[in-house]
């Protein structure tokens, strides 16, 4: 039995390495994402474009302006003399925030009134609205701490001190790189296995596999166990270019991480398999393997927090292994914690990983006889 | 070209086949055998029955009632060790054509457990003229190259049941004779029982030793091909087989 297997799983890899468009499909979708999101995808803001509108010209709003451009996060795109600029230069994206500081600035400030600001944001897209908002926050309250300094004033009755654990600086690239090695390892896998038997069931290669004399299980297994293989090297890969390249720290154990891996690898080759035997053609493999990677990733948690989600939504996304594994990884990754701690993620991935492969074993069978 | 008798158990036994695709019955209880030695031609038009028949007795599709048996093993309850004794080749089963010759045969050898498998497969290289296409992907041979590959493939494990779906269809008319005359030696020499699907008739009355016309899943002649046609008023089995397709009941009443 586990001479056929091996034999089998021989023949899945030569059909893999020796077509060159399957090793391009291997190596460069991966490395192009992986790329991609070391180095384009990020929430951290540089550079944003914002247009100045100060009436007040004081030595005081001079200074706030000097805060703002030495921050580093913003580049002055204009300065304007009238409301009238505002709305061109908003609309025409030129700028994403309009700082408005008013003709009392100063004034108000010298005689110990508070002073106001008026930032006008472009909404369109909240997410970097916000964030763009929220550094001028910071620029305003480092302004306003000095001045109370400087004045002898007695500081602002309570204030936050910001320290941030497992990533002190916040780089969105900590966050996203650990979670990038789920789902570059979930999209090889679903592509590799989702294809495997549609592939051959297309080409009529299939049925000579059928009539010979492997049980529908060493068919599942010789097919599985290139998927695990693969998956595990990629994952490899992956996570070294991103200690050694993008130099995320792993403050976890190495085989703490491999367990996770081999647990996520059963789900999503049992799903990948799910699909591979029902579909009859590689069109109906491929559309099924994205119908599912889809979903799964923005289930996961990858970009939006679980937490924010519908609750009947939220429910869908405990059968979604990615889920699960974007948590060990992160928490491997950020936090370096041991297996014992992550043992409500591992049991529900060995579980969805067990139902599914033995619903693709079930699902081969019937197609089988 | 009957063969000599051998006495011994059918190589393979089908017993009040029936099977059933929702309200559709597309085999409606057949039965035959096939002897060692022996060439039976299954003979029908086409969506008589006969690749369902012959998927069933692969395993392929679970039959709705009946029984398969391949030198005595059941299908049903020991499918690997019926099919150890058994191969097949067929026109819409090719090999992996991202393989090479020598690589499938190599992997099939493997699956089916072959002794001494690099003799085997040099023999039937040799045995099938595929000594030159040993290291070219199968995905690149014309058709009758392939189909000699599937041959070479079908002859690996050196079956006791051998089915061949139209297996010279795509064979120019010097190779089909070359091949049908070695599959006829390998019958009649090692005993090997034979299960042949065809819609040439002039092939069919030269290989095989008896035949089954099927017609609405039913079996509704067999015989000699030699000697079937004039039994039924017939000049040629063609004939004979242009009337089974046109009015079997006719056929069947007479």
């Amino acid at each position: 039995m586990l001479g056929r297997i091996l034999t089998l799983m021989k023949k899945e890899f030569l059909a893999v390495l020796k077509d060159a468009r399957s090793r391009v499909l291997l190596v460069v979708p991966p490395m192009i994402q992986l790329l991609v999101f070391g180095y384009a995808a990020t929430y951290d803001l540089k550079q944003v474009p914002y247009a100045i509108y100060n009436e007040d010209r004081g030595a005081l709003s001079r200074e706030l302006e000097a805060e703002i451009r030495g921050s580093g996060y913003f580049r002055e795109k204009a300065r304007i003399a009238s409301s009238d600029q505002i709305a061109p230069l908003v609309d025409a994206r030129d700028v994403l925030l309009v700082i408005h500081i008013g003709p009392q600035f100063g004034r108000d400030l010298a005689s110990g009134k508070t002073a106001s600001l008026q930032l006008i944001v472009d909404g369109r897209n909240s997410n970097t609205a916000l964030i763009a908002v929220g550094y001028v926050r910071q620029i305003v309250s480092r302004f306003n701490d000095d001045w109370s300094q400087a004045h002898g004033l007695p500081p602002a009755p309570a204030r936050i001190e910001t320290r941030a654990w497992f990533n002190p600086n916040l780089e969105s690239r900590w966050f996203f790189l650990p979670g990038l090695i789920g789902i570059l390892t979930l999209l090889i896998t679903m592509l590799l296995t989702g294809l495997t038997v549609a592939r051959e069931r297309e080409q009529g290669t299939f049925d000579q596999l059928l009539v010979t004399p492997m049980r529908p299980f060493e068919v599942l297994a010789g097919k599985a166990l290139p998927g695990f293989v693969i998956g595990f090297a990629e994952a490899t890969v992956i996570a070294s270019i991103a200690v050694l390249w993008f130099r995320i720290p792993m403050l976890g154990s190495i085989g703490t991480f491999y367990l996770g891996l081999a647990l996520f690898l059963m789900s999503s080759v049992g799903m990948g398999l799910m699909i591979s035997a029902l579909a009859a053609t590689q069109q109906q493999g491929l559309l099924g393997a994205f119908l599912f990677m889809v979903p799964a990733v923005i289930l996961s948690g990858f970009a939006t927090p679980i937490a924010n989600m519908p609750e009947a939504v939220r429910l869908l996304t405990y059968i979604d292994p990615l889920r699960y594994f974007l948590v060990v990884l992160r928490k491997l990754f950020l936090e370096g914690v041991p297996a014992s701690i992550l043992v409500h993620e591992l049991w529900p991935m060995a579980l969805i990983g067990a139902v599914s492969l033995s619903l693709a074993a079930w699902l081969f069978r019937a197609r089988m006889y | 070209m009957a063969s000599e008798g051998v006495v011994a158990g059918p190589v393979l036994s089908v017993s009040a086949l029936r099977k059933r695709f929702g309200d559709k019955v597309a085999v409606d209880g057949v039965s035959f055998e096939v002897r060692p030695n022996e060439i039976v031609g299954l003979l029908g038009p086409n969506g008589a029955g006969k690749t369902t028949i012959i998927n069933t007795i692969l395993g392929v599709l679970e039959p709705t009632e009946g029984a398969i048996a391949i030198e005595g093993r059941d299908v049903a309850r020991e499918r690997a060790e019926a099919l150890a004794r058994t191969n097949f080749a067929a026109v819409y089963a090719p090999l992996p054509g991202n393989l090479t010759v020598y690589q499938n045969l190599r992997f099939f050898a493997l699956i089916y457990d072959v002794g001494n498998s690099a003799a085997r497969i040099e023999a039937l290289l040799e045995q099938f003229e595929l000594e030159a296409f040993r290291d070219v992907k199968c995905g690149v041979l014309s058709s009758g190259e392939q189909t000699r590959v599937a041959l070479a493939k079908a002859m690996l494990n050196r079956p006791r049941l051998l089915l061949l779906d139209e297996p010279t269809a795509s064979l120019d008319p010097s190779k089909a004779r070359e091949i049908r005359a070695q599959i006829r030696e390998l019958a009649h020499r090692d005993g090997v029982g034979v299960l042949w699907t065809s819609h040439n008739m002039i092939e069919v009355q030269e290989v095989c030793d008896r035949v089954l016309f099927l017609s609405r899943g039913a079996i509704l002649l067999e015989g000699d091909p030699r000697t079937l046609p004039a039994e039924h008023g017939k000049g040629s089995l063609e004939d004979l087989f242009v009337s089974v397709a046109r009015e079997p009941l006719t056929i069947g009443a007479g």
